[in-house]
C-alpha cells in the first residue's frame, strides 16, 4: 500500500503548507516579482500540492495497489 | 440591459442545461455513459462551487485578504484524504445501497429511522438558508445588470429569483426523480453539473482575464496600484481578521463540507460509477479550485480601485467591473457563470434532500401508518416518485421564502458558512462509525442532537437575531440578561471569531456525548452487525453464504414486494441476476433462503433507505405463513452468531497459540528434569568411584599394619589423588551453580590474553607430556588486554586444552593453539586431529550435564560440566563460544572475547 502511506505523507506535508504557522511568515503587505509575498506563496504551495497528488495518484514505483 | 434581454440569455442558458442533461440520459439509455469518466467526475465534484464561490469570494477578499482560500484548502487536504476515507464511504455505500448522508447514518446505527430522519431534518434546515443564498445571488446578479437598485418590485411574478427556482425545480423533477432505485443513477444531471462546471470556471476566468488585461495593464500593475494605496496595502499581506484560529476553522469546515455536504455524497458517492475514478479526480478537483481562484484576489483589488469609498458591494464585484468599463457582453458572461454556478448547487442539493426526506422521513413515517397499509399496496413506484417530487417542491420552496423573508439582510458567506458549521456536525458520527466499532447510536443520537443544538445557539439563532427578528440585546447580554450564556461568548470563552468560537463548543457537545454515550451503552445486533460491515468495509467481503435457512418465505412473494418500490419488471430482473451470479437456477428458487431475503432489502434499501427497508421487510409479508420481521430477527441473530464465532475462533487461535507454548514448555522442564535425574545418576556415580577408592585403599592400610612402607607410600598417593578428583568435582558443581544463581565473586580486570593461555599450556603440559601429544601454540606476541576474569578464563582454557588432548588420538595426536587480535576482540582457537564430534552432537554440546561417549571407547568421559561451565564464563565476559567438526579434520573449539561489553560486568549471564 505504498500509495497510502504517500498520501499520509503528502497529508503532513500540506497541513504544515497550509497552516496559519507557515502562513504567518508571509503575512507582509511586500511584493515579490510584482505579486504580493503571501498570495504568491499560497499559490505556490497549492500548486505544488496538487502536482503532488497527481503524481501519488498516477503511482510512482510500486505505487501500484492491488484492486 | 433590460431585464427581458437577461430573462432571455438565463432562459436559453438553462435550456441548454435541460439539453445537454437530456443528450446525457439518451446516452446511459442506450448504454454509451457519458459520466463514466474520471473527469466528468472530477468536474461533478465541482458543484461545491457555488455562487458563494463565484460572488462571494470576491467580497470576502475585500474584506479580509486572502483567507477566502482556506475554504478551497480544506478540500485540497480532503482531496489528499479521500483515498482513505471517501474510497471506504464509496464501499460502504456501494455495499449498502445508501442512497444519501441521512442514509449513511441510518444505515451504520443499526438502520435507524430516528437517526436518518434526525439528520434529513436538520439537513433540510441547514440546506435551507444555502439554497436561498444561490437564489439572493442570482437575483442580485440580475439586478445589478439592470440597474434596478435592490427594489425587486413586481410581486411575486416579476421576481427573477421566482422563476429560477421554479425552473430549478422543474430541471429537478425531470432529471433527478426519472428512477427510483438509487443503483440507477442520474447520468442526465451529473452531465449538465459537469457542463455547468465548465461554464463557471469559463466565465470567471474570462472575466479574470478582462479585468486583469484589458480594465488594467495585467496583474502586475493591479497589485503595483494596489501596494501604493494606504487603503488597499495592508489587505495585500492579510490572511483573516479573525487570526490563526479562525484559518484552522476555515479549513477544517470546508474539509468536513467536502466530505459530508448532501450535494457532494450525491455527486461523490451515489454518483460514482467507478471507484478507480477517484484517484484522478483527487488532484483534478484541486486544480480546478486552484484556477477558479486564480483571479479572485486580483479582482477584488481591481473592484477596490476602481470603487474607491465603498460605493459598490465587494459581493458583486465580478459583474460591476466590466459594467463600469463598458463591456456588457462581458458582464453577461459573469451573469451566465454565476448563474451556472447558483443552478449546479441547487439542483443537486434538492435533489439529495428530496431523496433523504423521502427515504429517511417520509416512507418511514408513512410505513408505520398501519391505516394506510402502504406495504400491501400493488405498485408504490409512483408514490415514490411523487413523494420525491413533491420534496423537491418544498425544498425549492422554502429556500424561496427564506430568502424572500430574511435572507436578504445577511451577507452572502456567513450564511455558507452558517451550514458549512452544521454540515461538520456529522464528522464524528460518521467518521466515528467507519472507523470505530464500539460507536453506538445513542451515542450518535447524542452528539448529533447535542453539537445541533449548541450550532443553533451559537450560530443560527444570532444569525436570526441579526435579521432583526430577535432583540439584538439577546446578543449583546445573553437571554435574560445572563451574560454567561451570550451566544457568541459561551461561559465567557475568549475563543475570539464567533464562527472558532461555534466550532469549538459544538465539537466539545458533539464528541462529548458521542464518546461518552458510547461507552456507556450497549449496541444490538443489528448494530454490531452494521457497524462490522462498516468499520471493516475493505477487509470484509459481504459474506453471502448460503447457509441454510429454513425459512417460509417465497421468493416470488419477496419479488412482489420488491417490485412494488421498483416496478415488477425491474425487481424480477434483478432477482433473477442475483441468482444467476450465484449459480441457481431463477426459475427453480422457489424457497427464499437468508441470501436472497438480504438482496431483497439490499434492493429495497436503495429506493427507499435503509431504514425504511428495514420497516417493509419486517411488516409486509402478514398473515402468510411468516412474519417477516421474525424473519429479520433470525438473520441478525445468524449474523450475530456468526460474529461472535469469528470473535470465537480469534480467540480459540490465541488459545491455541498459548497452550503450543504452554506444551513446549512444559517439555523444556520435562526435559531438564531428566537431564536432573541423569546429572544426579552421574554426579553420584562420578563420586562413588573415587570414594570406593578412597574407602578400599584407606581399609586396607587400616587393617593390614604390615604393610611395606613402599606400598603404604603408593596407596596413600592414590587416595590424596581420589579426593583430589573429588574436590575438583564438587568445585565444579558448586562454581556452575553459583554461575547460574548469579553470585558467583567475578573479579573483573583488565587480563592479558596471552599470559592466561601460556599459563594453562604450562598446568596441561603434564597431561600432553603423558599422552604424548604435540602442542603447537600460535599465539600474537602481543594482544591488547580484555577486561575479563583471569581465574576463570584460565580454567576455560585449561578446560579446552584438556578437552582436546582427552580426545586425540593415542598416536601422533597433535593440539593447536592459536590467538590472535581480530577486529572487536580477540579469538582463542583449540583445535585436535582427534575423531570429531559427531554433527547432531553440536548443538547440545555446551548444555549442562551432556555427555557424550568416546567414539572409541564408548564410555563418556569427564562430568559433562566443563563446557557449560565455559560457555557460562564466557558468555557473563560478553563473548561467545562456538564448536565446529568438519569431517575427518578433529574438534575446533573457538571463544571470541570482546575488547569492551556493554552492560554491567557483574551481571549474571542468562
Amino acid at each position: 500500500m505504498r500509495r497510502g502511506e504517500r498520501l499520509v505523507g503528502l497529508l503532513l506535508l500540506a497541513t504544515f503548507l497550509f497552516s496559519p504557522v507557515a502562513i504567518g511568515f508571509f503575512q507582509q503587505p511586500a511584493l515579490v516579482g510584482g505579486v504580493p509575498a503571501l498570495l504568491l506563496y499560497v499559490f505556490a504551495a497549492w500548486a505544488l500540492i496538487v502536482v503532488l497528488l497527481a503524481l501519488v495518484a498516477r503511482g510512482g514505483p510500486d505505487g501500484e495497489d492491488p484492486p | 440591459m433590460s431585464r427581458w434581454t437577461i430573462a432571455a440569455v438565463a432562459i436559453s442558458y438553462l435550456c441548454v442545461l435541460f439539453a445537454v442533461a437530456r443528450w446525457g440520459d439518451r446516452r446511459a439509455d442506450a448504454g454509451r455513459s457519458v459520466i463514466a469518466n474520471p473527469t466528468i467526475y472530477a468536474l461533478s465534484m465541482a458543484v461545491y462551487c457555488t455562487a458563494w464561490t463565484f460572488y462571494g469570494s470576491v467580497g470576502r477578499a475585500t474584506a479580509n485578504g486572502i483567507d477566502f482560500v482556506a475554504i478551497y484548502l480544506g478540500p485540497t487536504l480532503a482531496g489528499v484524504l479521500w483515498w482513505h476515507v471517501t474510497r471506504k464511504m464509496l464501499r460502504i455505500s456501494k455495499a449498502n445501497r445508501i442512497t444519501s448522508i441521512a442514509d449513511f447514518v441510518a444505515a451504520r446505527y443499526g438502520k435507524s429511522p430516528l437517526l436518518g430522519g434526525l439528520v434529513a431534518v436538520v439537513a433540510l434546515i441547514v440546506i435551507t438558508p444555502y439554497i436561498a443564498l444561490q437564489l439572493k445571488a442570482v437575483s442580485a446578479s440580475v439586478d445589478v445588470l439592470a440597474h434596478a437598485g435592490s427594489d425587486r418590485g413586481g410581486g411575486i411574478l416579476g421576481d427573477t429569483a421566482f422563476y429560477v427556482a421554479a425552473l430549478m425545480a422543474a430541471f429537478a423533477i425531470l432529471y433527478g426523480t426519472r428512477h427510483i432505485d438509487a443503483t440507477e443513477r442520474h447520468e442526465g444531471m451529473v452531465a449538465a453539473i459537469a457542463f455547468e462546471s465548465i461554464v463557471k470556471l469559463a466565465a470567471f476566468l474570462a472575466v479574470g482575464l478582462f479585468v486583469a488585461f484589458v480594465m488594467f495593464d495585467g496583474p502586475a500593475e493591479i497589485f503595483a496600484r494596489a501596494a501604493a494605496d494606504p487603503a488597499i496595502a495592508p489587505l495585500l499581506g492579510s490572511a483573516g481578521a479573525s487570526g490563526p484560529a479562525g484559518w484552522v476553522t476555515l479549513t477544517l469546515l470546508s474539509m468536513a463540507a467536502i466530505l459530508f455536504l448532501p450535494r457532494q455524497f450525491q455527486v461523490a458517492i451515489v454518483e460514482n460509477v467507478d471507484e478507480r475514478h477517484l484517484a484522478k479526480a483527487s488532484w483534478l478537483f484541486p486544480l480546478y479550485l486552484l484556477l477558479i481562484n486564480l483571479f479572485v484576489f486580483p479582482i477584488a483589488l481591481a473592484g477596490l480601485l476602481a470603487f474607491p469609498g465603498g460605493g459598490v458591494d465587494g459581493d458583486l464585484f465580478v459583474l460591476a467591473l466590466p459594467l463600469a468599463a463598458g463591456a456588457t457582453h462581458v458582464a453577461l458572461i459573469a451573469f451566465v457563470g454565476g448563474l451556472s454556478a447558483a443552478t449546479s448547487m441547487v439542483i443537486v442539493e434538492t435533489i439529495a434532500l428530496a431523496t433523504m426526506l423521502c427515504n429517511d422521513l417520509a416512507m418511514p413515517i408513512l410505513l408505520r401508518i398501519r391505516r394506510l397499509d402502504l406495504a400491501g399496496r400493488a405498485d408504490l413506484t409512483g408514490l415514490l416518485a411523487a413523494i420525491r417530487r413533491g420534496s423537491i417542491v418544498i425544498v425549492l420552496s422554502l429556500g424561496y421564502l427564506y430568502f424572500d423573508l430574511i435572507g436578504g439582510s445577511y451577507a452572502l458567506v456567513s450564511i455558507g458558512l452558517l451550514s458549512f458549521a452544521a454540515v461538520a456536525q456529522l464528522a464524528p458520527t460518521i467518521l466515528g462509525g467507519m472507523y470505530w466499532r464500539g460507536a453506538t447510536r445513542i451515542g450518535a443520537l447524542g452528539g448529533l442532537a447535542g453539537g445541533f443544538a449548541v450550532w443553533a445557539y451559537t450560530l443560527l439563532v444570532p444569525a436570526i437575531a441579526r435579521s432583526g427578528w430577535i432583540d439584538a440585546a439577546f446578543l449583546a447580554e445573553g437571554p435574560f440578561g445572563v451574560a454567561a450564556l451570550r451566544p457568541y461568548a459561551l461561559f465567557g470563552a475568549p475563543l475570539g471569531d464567533p464562527l472558532t468560537h461555534a466550532l469549538v463548543w459544538s465539537m466539545v457537545a458533539n464528541l462529548g456525548l458521542f464518546v461518552g454515550l458510547s461507552l456507556a451503552t450497549r449496541p444490538s445486533a443489528t448494530e454490531r452487525i452494521q457497524a462490522t460491515r462498516f468499520v471493516e468495509a475493505f477487509s470484509h467481503a459481504e459474506g453471502e453464504r448460503a447457509h441454510v435457512w429454513g425459512g417460509q418465505a417465497r421468493v416470488t412473494e419477496l419479488i412482489d414486494l420488491v417490485g412494488r418500490f421498483v416496478g415488477q419488471e425491474r425487481a424480477r430482473q434483478a432477482f433473477a441476476a442475483h441468482a444467476r451470479a450465484r449459480g441457481l437456477n431463477p426459475e427453480r428458487l422457489e424457497r427464499a433462503d437468508a441470501g436472497v431475503v438480504r438482496f431483497a432489502e439490499r434492493l429495497l434499501a436503495g429506493a427507499i433507505g435503509a431504514a425504511s427497508a428495514r420497516v417493509v421487510m419486517a411488516t409486509a409479508v402478514k398473515g402468510g405463513d411468516v412474519g417477516l420481521d421474525e424473519v429479520m430477527a433470525i438473520l441478525d441473530e445468524a449474523t450475530a452468531v456468526i460474529e461472535y464465532s469469528r470473535q470465537l475462533e480469534q480467540k480459540s487461535a490465541a488459545l491455541e497459540a498459548a497452550s503450543a507454548e504452554l506444551r513446549a514448555a512444559n517439555l523444556r522442564l520435562r526435559e531438564l528434569d531428566r537431564l536432573k535425574d541423569e546429572f544426579l545418576t552421574t554426579v553420584t556415580h562420578e563420586l562413588r568411584t573415587p570414594l570406593t577408592s578412597i574407602r578400599s585403599f584407606s581399609e586396607i592400610l587400616h587393617d593390614n599394619a604390615d604393610l611395606s612402607a613402599g606400598d603404604r607410600r603408593a596407596f596413600l598417593g592414590i587416595v590424596i589423588a581420589e579426593s583430589e578428583r573429588l574436590t575438583r568435582l564438587i568445585n565444579q558443581v558448586l562454581d556452575l551453580a553459583k554461575i547460574e544463581a548469579g553470585r558467583f565473586d567475578w573479579q573483573i580486570a583488565p587480563t592479558d590474553l596471552r599470559e592466561v593461555v601460556t599459563g594453562a599450556i604450562a598446568a596441561t603440559s603434564g597431561i600432553f607430556a603423558e599422552r604424548r601429544v604435540v602442542l603447537d601454540a600460535m599465539l600474537d606476541e602481543r594482544v591488547p588486554p580484555v577486561p575479563a576474569d583471569r581465574d576463570q578464563l584460565m580454567q576455560v582454557a585449561i578446560n579446552l586444552l584438556s578437552n582436546a588432548v582427552k580426545f586425540s588420538p593415542p598416536e601422533g595426536g597433535r593440539v593447536q593453539v592459536a590467538l590472535r587480535g581480530e577486529g572487536a576482540g580477540i579469538r582463542l582457537t583449540v583445535q585436535d586431529n582427534g575423531p570429531g564430534i559427531a554433527a547432531e552432537h553440536l548443538p547440545l554440546l555446551f548444555e549442562k550435564f551432556r555427555q557424550f561417549a568416546d567414539p572409541r571407547s564408548g564410555k563418556p568421559q569427564g562430568t559433562g560440566l566443563g563446557l557449560a561451565i565455559c560457555r557460562r564464563i564466557v558468555a557473563h565476559l560478553g563473548g561467545s563460544i562456538v564448536a565446529a567438526s568438519p569431517p575427518g579434520e578433529g574438534a575446533r573449539f573457538e571463544v571470541f572475547l570482546p575488547y569492551a561489553r556493554g552492560g554491567d560486568l557483574t551481571r549474571t549471564p542468562r
